[in-house]
């Protein structure tokens, strides 16, 4: 009996951590900011415990049976804690109120436990010995959750599995002591069903944590998630490993920091460095402030003004110290100003006008999108480009989707503008294009600002050069009415995806 | 990433959980929803055949005075300003101007009441071109003389799609989904009508115009309108239930009756008239009543609603029209030179004794809309993204349509959908007191449970569902009427055409807004003539 016991109080623990170290994971993923969260967890998980422990001296008697019990209510709680909190982090608008109180209960229930068992104990073995053997066991289940988690649950089995399995743990001590201890016990019979059903669903969650995996995000990204919310219009997510930040909107990457400055360089100076005596910027796009940094590279700019409808991707690009430093805190300028509008809407109602305008919108993956790519919005566009005024929209890849990018070049065309198109070469994104366009032909520049660790002047014309499996002839043009660029998107890029 | 999230967030799928409970209690949705009736002005109307005025007070003397203000009376008011000739009033029944046309607003979404899209015209139809230039739906026009619309009004792409068969398919013909005795049963009848488009009769005209009066008058196309369109169709050999769906469809989408009450030539009519060179429809978030406000810009003061007009009499030479201000409890006496009737002929008949109306042969359809306040629009669903026109196969609603389609948005928020109801199925007269009977909560259920065909679990973005009730909708083209001796008796008129002008698409025999706008232009030119 006592080794039995002795040794349930190791799997407990080992259990009891792995529940903890869930938790903070999740937390971490989902809310973002580890220390926050890891010690905000710990701090509840430990007090929760003190609770339960508290709690063990209302127990009077039937000890064996409660012990059962709590074993089993663990499995419960803790083993489908990770499962539970993954698929309730989209559905449930107080989410930290469901991840402390899943905390709390598990915390409760682990520190009933040691107390319960040392009662059932306390017969076998003198009250010194029994206090160093199980504390021992305690620490070094601790001990082997602390090295397991992070070495082979979190990679091999995931989170939700990995809960789900110590779930199992805790329903077969349970099984256990009851078909042990309890052998002769008038409960047996209906302890017993109990144990069948948790041990069922715990294999069950087992089998079917892939499924509820997939439903989480967090593990579909590669990288740890820093950061992470919902707008009303997406979803905003950051990962980091090592040097590589990373934003995703809706899933899809917009920059990883070890190579944006290809993008952004492109995206910005053939065009900006260009127009002479630039003095007023428009960006519509570009939340993340990472073109914007660019725009401050030439000192003759006094204004600029974005237009970009979430404001959780702005107010990371300004209080997010990662992004803040990346973007030179370029937002924070008072010749900044930032307009949460739709693009289209603004315009409509502009009267300004701008030397140089950015459009650095997502692809033109969805309807909604494709009009911002359409004649009658360049046709807007241009009316707020001022007589030597000069835009830049990005536009896809024109290698992945060459009649895409094309019929993209083709609609500012009809749009009565005069285009530059060009591609530069951003590993995360791969060839990516850019089309220039205003009412005069396009110049090259004749310096560019000093401090690029891209661009150089003398490579320019060659971005302007498209090698024969980049070229496509198109007469496409994309109209409200025929969305024609979405559709040629949609087919490019099914090529490439599955 | 999941795809299932790759358009929403995570509020979308909150919802959606709340739905699936949610969706399953459909019909006890409509207790919380309070669908409630709108826009009951039949039931002033009715006091036109019973009610007693007091002695009315002396108004306004006028040039010319225009009863009525849909699309016709609004064309009619548009081209006497034009002309130069500003001395009019506009009365209408409505509070509001536009008749069918008429529009909703919520917040800063507009929704229309009834009449929703106009195609482009066709280049013959010169009137109605050089309105939509003056008013700025047509930008320019190109080297070779055609129309350059403002992008802004052409409809945009995805323009319609279909549910059948459980999912959604482009367009209104889910081509792959099809059988190949179906899809070769469209083809002949798509070829047939392609041909129908391009033929003339031996007066040297087209077949089918717009308007309808220009068309041949050729015996060997107005034979068609002996027969019904179904029996048509059934002639030609084609039976396929697809076909069948599609072209009852379309006579109930334009004149709001039963393909085996259209007469042929109406049906052939909708599918051949238009030449098809441009093919594109105009539409607006408030619908056909952008038309409306564009006609009377510059002369909305001139409109006078909430006017019930009881009484029409020729004294002397001039006419004596009085009408009753329920909301001000007033009975005014109009005098006028010249008047336009722009009512329906059921109404006008009332108002002056001598005018042709036979109601047997003059049915109006009754219809049913619905608009629906959204907190988010539907998803597009599998293959297709949400279209301007969405179109459940074999439901007796025409669908919905999206108000805020026209928007160029990144993000979709709240919005308005029109549920289509035309009710078919019946004689008019029984249809429409069948639809007196209905309350609000039916119908609401009646449009959520359509809704939750569509769209599984999407009833609870449903905020609101306003009802309004088209008691006599559209004249319906039944066989006999358009190319019959009832509607050549529509012209005539117990006085002479200067002083009285009678302005409807009834005279037309098909509610669409080119024979509404033609009458009320051709109306105002015949009073001119005599000035």
């Amino acid at each position: 009996m006592a080794v039995l016991l002795l040794a349930s109080v190791f799997v407990i623990a080992t259990a009891g951590l792995v529940y903890e170290l869930i938790a903070g994971t999740l937390a971490s993923y989902l809310l973002g900011d580890s220390i926050t969260q890891f010690s905000t967890i710990i701090g509840v998980y430990l007090s929760s415990m003190g609770i339960g422990s508290y709690l063990s001296r209302f127990i009077k008697d039937d000890l064996l049976r409660l012990f059962i019990r709590v074993e089993l209510l663990l499995a419960l709680f803790g083993g489908s804690s990770a499962a539970i909190l993954f698929v309730a982090f989209s559905e449930v608008s107080e989410f930290r109120i469901l991840l402390y109180a899943s905390v709390m209960v598990t915390g409760i229930l682990v520190g009933i436990e040691i107390p319960i068992l040392m009662r059932i104990l306390k017969d076998e073995y003198d009250f010194k010995e029994l206090v160093s053997k199980v504390f021992t066991f305690d620490y070094l289940g601790a001990l082997l959750a602390s090295l397991l988690f992070p070495l082979v649950l979190v990679p091999q089995l995931g989170l939700v599995r990995s809960g789900f399995l110590f779930g199992l743990c805790n329903a077969l001590v349970a099984g256990a002591t009851l078909e042990i201890l309890a052998k002769s016990k008038a409960w047996l019979k209906s302890e017993r069903i109990k144990v069948w059903i948790v041990v069922a669903t715990m294999v069950a969650g087992l089998a079917g944590g892939d499924m509820i995996t997939r439903w989480g995000e967090s593990l579909s990204y590669p990288d740890p998630v820093i950061a992470a919310m919902s707008s009303p219009y997406q979803r905003v997510l950051m990962t980091k490993r090592a040097n590589d930040l990373r934003l995703f909107l809706n899933g899809n990457l917009q920059f990883s920091s070890t190579d944006e400055y290809r993008y952004h360089e492109a995206l910005v100076h053939p065009g900006l460095a260009s127009v002479p005596d630039a003095k007023r910027v428009l960006v519509l796009g570009g939340g993340d402030g990472l073109a914007v940094r660019e725009v401050w590279k030439y000192p003759g700019i006094e204004h600029v003004t974005m237009i970009d409808l979430d404001s959780a991707v702005t107010d990371l690009a300004t209080k997010n110290s990662l992004l803040v430093a990346l973007n030179e805190n370029s937002l924070a300028s008072p010749k900044f100003h930032l307009v949460h509008q739709d693009a289209f809407q603004w315009l409509k109602n502009n009267h300004e006008l701008f030397d140089f305008v950015i459009i650095d919108f997502p692809d033109p993956s969805n309807f909604s999108i494709g009009k911002l790519y359409s004649t009658r919005f360049y046709d807007l566009v241009k009316s707020a480009l001022s007589p030597h005024g000069r835009l830049v929209v990005q536009s896809t890849s024109p290698f992945y989707a060459k009649q895409s990018y094309w019929t993209v070049v083709n609609t500012l065309n009809a749009s009565g503008l005069k285009t530059a198109p060009y591609h530069a070469y951003v590993p995360s994104f791969g060839e990516w294009g850019f089309v220039l366009a205003g009412r005069d032909e396009y110049q090259l520049p004749e310096s560019l600002p000093t401090n690029l660790k891209f661009l150089r002047l003398n490579d320019l014309p060659n971005l302007f050069e498209f090698p024969s499996d980049m070229q496509a002839s198109v007469s496409t043009i994309n109209r409200l009415d025929n969305q024609a660029l979405v559709r040629t998107f949609e087919e490019e890029w099914a090529h490439y995806v599955h | 990433m999941f795809t299932s999230r790759s358009k929403g967030n995570g509020v979308d799928r909150r919802l959606l959980l709340k739905g699936a409970a949610a969706g399953l209690l459909a019909t006890s949705c409509t207790t919380t929803l309070h669908p409630r009736i709108v826009g009951a002005d039949h039931a002033l109307g009715h006091q036109l055949r019973s009610r007693s005025f007091p002695p009315a007070e002396p108004g306004p003397k006028l040039g010319a005075l225009i009863i009525g203000s849909g699309a016709a009376g609004c064309a009619a008011a548009y081209t006497l300003q034009k002309a130069g000739h500003g001395d009019f009033q506009i009365l209408d029944l409505a509070i509001d101007a536009g008749g069918n046309a008429r529009a909703g607003h919520h917040g800063n979404i507009s929704y229309p009441w009834g009449a929703h899209y106009l195609p482009q015209p066709d280049r013959s139809n010169q009137d109605l071109l050089q309105f939509l230039a003056d008013c700025g739906a047509i930008k320019s026009w190109n080297a070779t003389g055609e129309a350059e619309y403002n992008e802004d009004y052409i409809c945009h792409d995805m323009e319609e799609r279909l549910f059948y068969q459980g999912s959604w398919h482009e367009g209104l013909i889910p081509w792959k989904s099809l059988d190949a005795g179906t899809v070769s049963e469209l083809k002949a009848f798509t070829a047939f009508t392609d041909r129908l488009r391009q033929e003339r009769g031996k007066d040297g005209r087209l077949a089918f115009q717009i308007p309808l009066d220009r068309s041949s008058h050729d015996s060997a196309y107005k034979k068609l309108d002996s027969m019904t369109f179904a029996a048509f169709i059934r002639g030609q050999g084609w039976h396929s239930p697809f076909l069948t769906w599609y072209l009852n469809y379309a006579c109930r989408d334009d004149y709001g009756t039963d393909w085996e009450e259209t007469s042929a030539w109406a049906g052939l009519h909708y599918f051949a008239a238009r030449s098809g060179e441009n093919g594109k429809v105009l539409t607006w978030p408030e619908g056909n009543h952008w038309l409306i406000r564009q006609l009377l810009r510059g002369i909305e003061s001139k409109f006078q609603g909430g006017e019930l007009v009881h009484a029409v009499k020729r004294v002397g030479e001039s006419w004596q029209i009085e009408s009753w201000n329920e909301k001000l409890a007033v009975n005014r006496l109009w005098t006028a030179d010249k008047l336009i009737l722009a009512v329906p002929r059921h109404v006008s008949a009332r108002l002056l004794p001598g005018l042709a109306y036979d109601r047997n042969q003059m049915t109006y359809a009754p219809w049913m809309v619905a608009n629906l306040q959204v907190k988010s629009l539907p998803e597009g669903g599998e293959g297709t993204e949400l279209a301007w026109d969405n179109v459940p196969y074999g439901s007796p609603s025409l669908g919905y349509v999206v108000a805020s389609h026209q928007e160029i948005k990144r993000y979709q928020g709240p919005s308005v959908l029109t549920s289509y109801w035309p009710l078919t199925g019946g004689s008019s007269d029984y249809l429409r007191s069948i639809a007196g009977m209905r309350s609000a909560d039916d119908w609401g259920r009646m449009v959520l449970a359509d809704m939750e065909a569509m769209h599984p679990d999407y009833v609870p973005n449903i905020e609101k569902i306003d009802v309004w009730l088209w008691g006599h909708g559209m004249i319906q083209p039944k066989p006999g009427h358009l190319w019959g001796a009832g509607r050549a008796a529509l012209n005539e008129q117990p006085y002479p055409k200067h002083i009285l002008a009678q302005a409807h698409s009834d005279m037309s025999g098909i509610s669409i807004f080119e024979e509404a706008f033609g009458r009320g232009v051709d109306a105002a030119r015949q009073i001119l003539k005599g000035s």
